[in-house]
């Protein structure tokens, strides 16, 4: 079943993927030096919001640590694990 | 500025990698196998049951925490201990247990005891996890949250002689967002591993 869903969303995106990149080429005139532009600002911002998503993590993590010097009270890394970080 | 633009590309090329790789092969089963413990059920003094999520405002359990009550009731009925402990917090603790009690009185639970603890974690001064019980309890920590038993073990072997007792072993027949989940969890994993050893608790 897994293997059956790994084909199914790999095919799918592969499919959309391959037809808009013929799509934009012929339809729309859009050169393929484009698209590899288009791929480098994509990844840049995968990249930044992976940056701030640890900087977000540490600096959660120094507030719970603070927390817990500070006021005495244990407070969980738990807090942390959230996915929406 | 172009070294730095460079350096994000990589980034989030690197990462891309890690989503495809994670999604679509099993690498998360083999490193969630690795950081796992071998199981060591026997007789023992307590069987210290792990939180491994939150209780819902109407006491129901997250799924790995049912498992792991579970098959610590199961274990306390096998009579590998005369006592049960669970590990955890939350804000609604004291009416949940009133209703484990009253559900309990309502069983033939037999000669065991069974206890529902408040906040363990602060009691025992160990951090995340407990540390509960006199020597030898059996630690029902475990399922894809295996890799969580290391921790457990290490924190409890300070005062007592832990034998982990793992819910279950890493499933293998993964869809890519349970893969991805399992994966998102080990590195947790890791990084609380990284925490304990730096806070000192391992």
């Amino acid at each position: 079943m897994s293997g059956l869903i790994t084909v199914l969303i790999l095919g799918v995106v592969g499919l959309t993927s391959v037809g808009f990149y013929l799509l934009g080429g012929h339809v729309l005139g859009l050169s393929p030096r484009q698209l590899r532009g288009a791929v480098r600002v994509m990844l840049e911002c995968v990249g930044t919001i992976v940056v701030f998503s640890i900087v977000n993590l540490v600096v959660g993590a120094a507030l719970i640590v603070g927390i817990r010097l500070v006021s005495g009270h244990f407070v969980s890394m738990y807090l942390l694990e959230d996915e929406t970080w | 500025m172009r070294a730095q633009s460079r350096r994000l590309e990589l980034l989030g090329f690197a990462v891309i990698v890690l989503f495809v790789i994670g999604a679509f092969t099993p690498i998360a089963s083999f490193v969630a196998t690795s950081l796992g413990v071998t199981p060591q059920i026997a007789p023992g003094d307590a069987i210290v049951g792990l939180a491994a999520g939150r209780v819902s405002s109407h006491g129901t359990l997250s799924d790995a925490s049912l498992r792991r009550a579970v098959h610590g009731v199961d274990l306390l009925l096998n009579g590998y201990a005369p006592l049960l402990v669970f590990s955890g917090n939350g804000p609604d603790d004291s009416r949940v247990a009133r209703r484990a009690r009253r559900t309990l009185r309502g069983a033939d639970a037999g000669d065991p005891h069974l206890f529902g603890s408040q906040d363990d974690r602060r009691r025992s001064g160990a951090g995340e996890d407990p540390a509960v019980g006199p020597r030898g309890p059996n630690d029902p920590a475990g399922h894809r949250r295996r890799a969580h038993a290391p921790r457990g073990v290490g924190v409890q072997a300070r005062r007592v002689t832990v034998l982990p007792a793992p819910v279950n072993e890493a499933e293998w027949d993964l869809e890519p967002h349970g893969r991805l989940s399992l994966l998102h969890r080990t590195a947790r994993e890791l990084a609380a591993l990284l925490y304990y050893r730096a806070a000192g608790y391992l």
